[in-house]
């Protein structure tokens, strides 16, 4: 939170204080921009703070431009840390991103590593039992392969959204929250500023990075921006003696000891309950890869609500028609954060080299006709009465 | 063990054993899942006589009040289950929970909450030291006979039962007992003082606790007299202290299901939103005792009795004898109103919670996770911080205990250093399993539809 009197102008105001919105902000801020983030609860309330944080390229695309971009988050990573002058809990351990039990699970997870592999910079490599089992121990011998790629690691996802805020306000940004936005206000064509529970702040460029909330809000200026929610719970687990060097499988060892046993994509509506059925599943799975995990106590329950493009891949750019307005929007927050705070902002401000072409990922993309959006449209009419609640 | 049951009560203390009691004689089917090998709660771990003004326990202890509510739970019909801990409820009101090792799951038309109140922690250096212990603890141990002839506690405190133990242990052959607490006035009823002080306790009022010593475990204890008089510590040597200043309700089953919730420090802090019949903001759920706001054992067992009425009639299971409970409860709630007594402890909490953000920063804080005030008060920004960041910062509240014991402190702190009130800092949300459960019995749980 930034004190004082909230502003009633910026040169740009960043909607959201998740992994992307501060991100954002950040990169806004350091450009030179008077900059505003709202965030209507706390920073990271959304899924950025209900998340394993795994920081990957390796189990990401096809399409390859989809890959590319994690790939090139991923390696930003490695100076975040640095850059922002904090402790993101970034750990540079790779990752074993698939683990297979059978042998048609290993012959799909090997098409989809050497697809993956022809990415430029991205090795991921298919592991025999006895590799696997050198690389983490504690991995049981009943399985028949796996996936790694040491591009990938783990993150703090909780310190790399207050780390980027911080970072922002050290540029002179300011962050308020627990405001809400209301609607995205317009002067004809061109975006003239947002109105919220404190009354309109005026900028000429919006980016809205409200996760799971962004359709709701740019449906007040008539964009559909067809996002839907895919639920993911997990499991913590007491802290436990140290088993897993790296993320496998969807699990993760916290510094503190406590495993996080990840996790499911479901389309749950806007609701946020776990269910004892589903995380026995996965507490089953987990017993069954690792059975050190026996005489563990299961800590936690918990769930977040990734935002899903209806084609699954982000959401990033300028929203056509609109001046002033962008969106970024997607699920693997986490991972891409970084290149998204980047590239957004280089679009926005119209300065430096480009990180990364963001260009297949517009919104644009979305014709009215599209057949992927029906899945959307029905999602949201379901739906959205909902969304209020979470 | 049934499948399901039209109404499924969690904690068997004197409100769950009296709704669970209730809503069977009215016909309806009825399972009292209580987490204790033995049902009664606090309530049942006093063996002295109990006075109230309607007579309802007859001269009786809460030991044997509750042994005559067994006895009522069994004619009735109900299904009791002790050792049966809930960590789980899900929208469907399908309640989870642990026996005997393994995880169970029974479907639910109605809910009672009736999990009681957790001792609350007035904290202070040493206050972890093996000695230290709840009063609840120091309870069981003394009816279980463990604790008495040679020992020397001190315990802080000025309610009721704080101040009956006292007298209790010292009766027992306890070497020599102290009791400590707050604001001189805010003690107990003038009939117990005479006993208290009958039965050779001394007595420290207005004296503060700076400091709890010892190696292995606790030896000494340092106090600061009331300001009047002076400044130099008094010592004791003890070998066991009681935590017994105040208790904080706990409704977590019920906040599973996001009952609302308001903030009422005399009951004890964030207490469920109820309605006469104890109904929450979600009509299929009561919550009754005192997990909807700390009050007294009678008043306990008359909102039991209401919720079992309610839960019942909800089903149409309609008590022979409603309207007569129902008219008792109410007087007898009304009755207590004015007593004030059950939160002496209270008032002297509520004093030293404002200076809770002043004690060394090396003071522990969440025991779980050793998390301590200097942690706090690091993540602390001008404008305050959530419930929920602070967890996520400090990692306070996120062990085993799920935050039972210090989520109060770590509101108190939060908001006196950032200038806020508690509530403003908000209620931090509630996550199964409300008891951590072995990952191999959660694994056992069949698929919905199979058995």
């Amino acid at each position: 939170m930034t004190p004082g009197r909230p502003p009633r102008s910026a040169d740009a105001v960043v909607v959201g204080g998740g992994a992307l919105g501060t991100s954002i902000c950040y990169r806004l801020a350091a450009a030179g921009l008077t900059t505003l983030l709202l965030e209507r609860r706390g920073l990271a309330s959304g899924c950025t703070g209900t998340t394993v944080a795994l920081v990957n390229a390796s189990t990401k695309g096809p399409p390859a431009h989809y890959t590319a971009l994690n790939l090139r988050s991923a390696q930003l990573y490695r100076s975040l840390s640095a850059e922002l002058e904090a402790d993101i809990g970034f750990e540079d351990v790779g990752n074993i991103g698939v683990v297979a039990e059978t042998d048609g699970e290993l012959d799909e997870a090997r098409r989809q590593a050497e697809v993956r592999s022809r990415v430029p910079g991205l090795r991921v490599e298919v592991l025999d039992p006895v590799q696997a089992r050198e690389m983490v121990p504690s991995l049981s011998p009943h399985i028949v392969g796996a996936t790694y790629s040491a591009s990938d690691g783990c993150v703090n996802s909780f310190k790399l959204a207050l780390a980027h805020t911080a970072a922002a306000q050290r540029h002179g940004a300011k962050v308020l929250t627990g405001i809400s936005v209301k609607r995205i206000l317009l002067d004809g064509s061109r975006v003239s500023g947002v109105d919220t529970d404190i009354g309109p702040i005026a900028s000429p460029v919006v980016a809205v990075a409200a996760g799971i909330h962004t359709p709701h809000l740019m449906e007040s200026v008539g964009v559909r921006i067809p996002a839907m929610a895919k639920r993911g719970q997990i499991i913590t687990t007491e802290p436990l003696a140290p088993m897993l060097p790296m993320p496998v499988g969807q699990l993760r060892q916290m510094p503190w000891g406590s495993v996080l046993i990840g996790t499911t994509y479901e389309d749950a509506g806007y609701t946020r309950d776990t269910e004892v059925p589903t995380l026995a599943r996965m507490a089953e799975r987990a017993l069954r890869l690792f059975p050190a995990l026996r005489g563990a106590g299961a800590m936690r329950f918990w769930s977040g609500l990734r935002p899903w493009p209806a084609d699954g891949l982000s959401i990033i750019g300028a929203v056509p028609g609109m001046d002033g307005l962008y969106v970024a929007v997607t699920h693997s927050g986490i991972t891409l954060s970084p290149v998204i705070g980047i590239a957004l902002s280089q679009l926005i401000t119209g300065s430096g080299a480009s990180v990364v072409d963001i260009s297949p990922f517009s919104p644009a993309r979305f014709g009215s006709d599209d057949g992927s959006c029906e899945e959307f449209d029905l999602f949201w009419h379901r739906n959205r009465r909902d969304l209020a609640r979470v | 063990m049934r499948a399901e049951a039209d109404v499924v009560v969690v904690g068997g203390g004197a409100a769950g054993m009296s709704a669970a009691a209730t809503a069977a004689q009215a016909g309806a089917s009825v399972v009292l899942l209580e987490a204790e090998p033995e049902p009664g709660g606090l309530f049942g771990l006093q063996p002295w006589a109990l006075q109230d003004r309607l007579n309802l326990f007859g001269g009786l202890s809460g030991q044997g009040y509750t042994r005559s509510l067994s006895e009522a739970l069994l004619r009735s019909g109900a299904e009791v289950h002790p050792g049966a801990a809930v960590w789980d409820v899900d929208r469907d009101l399908k309640v989870s929970f642990a026996l005997g090792g393994k995880a169970h799951r029974i479907g639910s038309r109605r809910l009672v909450v009736a999990t009681g109140s957790t001792d609350g922690v007035d904290p202070f250096p040493g206050w972890t030291l093996p000695g230290v212990t709840m009063l609840r603890d120091a309870m069981a141990m003394h009816c279980g006979r463990q604790a008495g002839p040679g020992l020397r506690p001190l315990i802080i405190g000025g309610g009721d039962a704080a101040l009956t133990l006292a007298a209790e242990m010292m009766t027992a052959g306890a070497e020599a007992v102290t009791a400590v607490w707050g604001e001189p006035g805010t003690h107990a009823s003038p009939n117990l003082m005479t006993r208290v002080r009958a039965a050779g306790v001394s007595l420290l009022p207005g004296h503060r606790v700076t400091e709890a010593q010892g190696d292995a475990s606790v030896t000494r204890v340092s106090l600061a007299p009331p300001s009047a008089s002076g400044s130099e510590l008094v010592y004791v040597d003890v070998d066991m202290v009681i935590l017994a200043t105040h208790r904080v309700p706990d409704f977590r089953a019920a906040s599973l299901l996001g009952v609302a919730a308001g903030y009422g420090e005399e009951m004890g802090g964030w207490i469920p939103k109820l309605d006469q019949s104890q109904r929450s903001s979600d009509e299929r759920v009561f919550v009754a005792g005192d997990a909807g706001g700390v009050g007294s054992g009678a008043v306990a067992v008359y909102r039991g009795r209401l919720a079992g009425l309610s839960a019942a009639a909800d089903l149409g299971f309609v008590h022979p004898e409603h309207d007569r409970i129902a008219t008792e409860a109410a007087a007898g709630i009304e009755l207590r109103k004015d007593a004030g007594r059950a939160s002496a402890g209270q008032q002297m909490a509520r004093d030293r919670r404002s200076q809770w953000h002043l004690l060394s920063d090396s003071v522990t804080v969440c025991r779980c996770t050793g998390a301590t005030v200097g942690d706090i008060g690091a993540v602390i920004e001008p404008g305050g911080r959530s419930a929920a960041e602070i967890r996520r910062l400090s990692r306070a509240g996120m062990g085993w205990c799920q935050g039972r014991y210090c989520d109060e402190m770590v509101a108190e702190i939060t908001a006196a250093s950032a200038g806020i009130s508690p509530h403003q800092v908000g209620m931090p949300r509630v996550r199964p399993p409300l008891h951590t459960i072995p990952l191999t019995a959660l694994a056992d749980i069949p698929a919905d539809g199979e058995t």
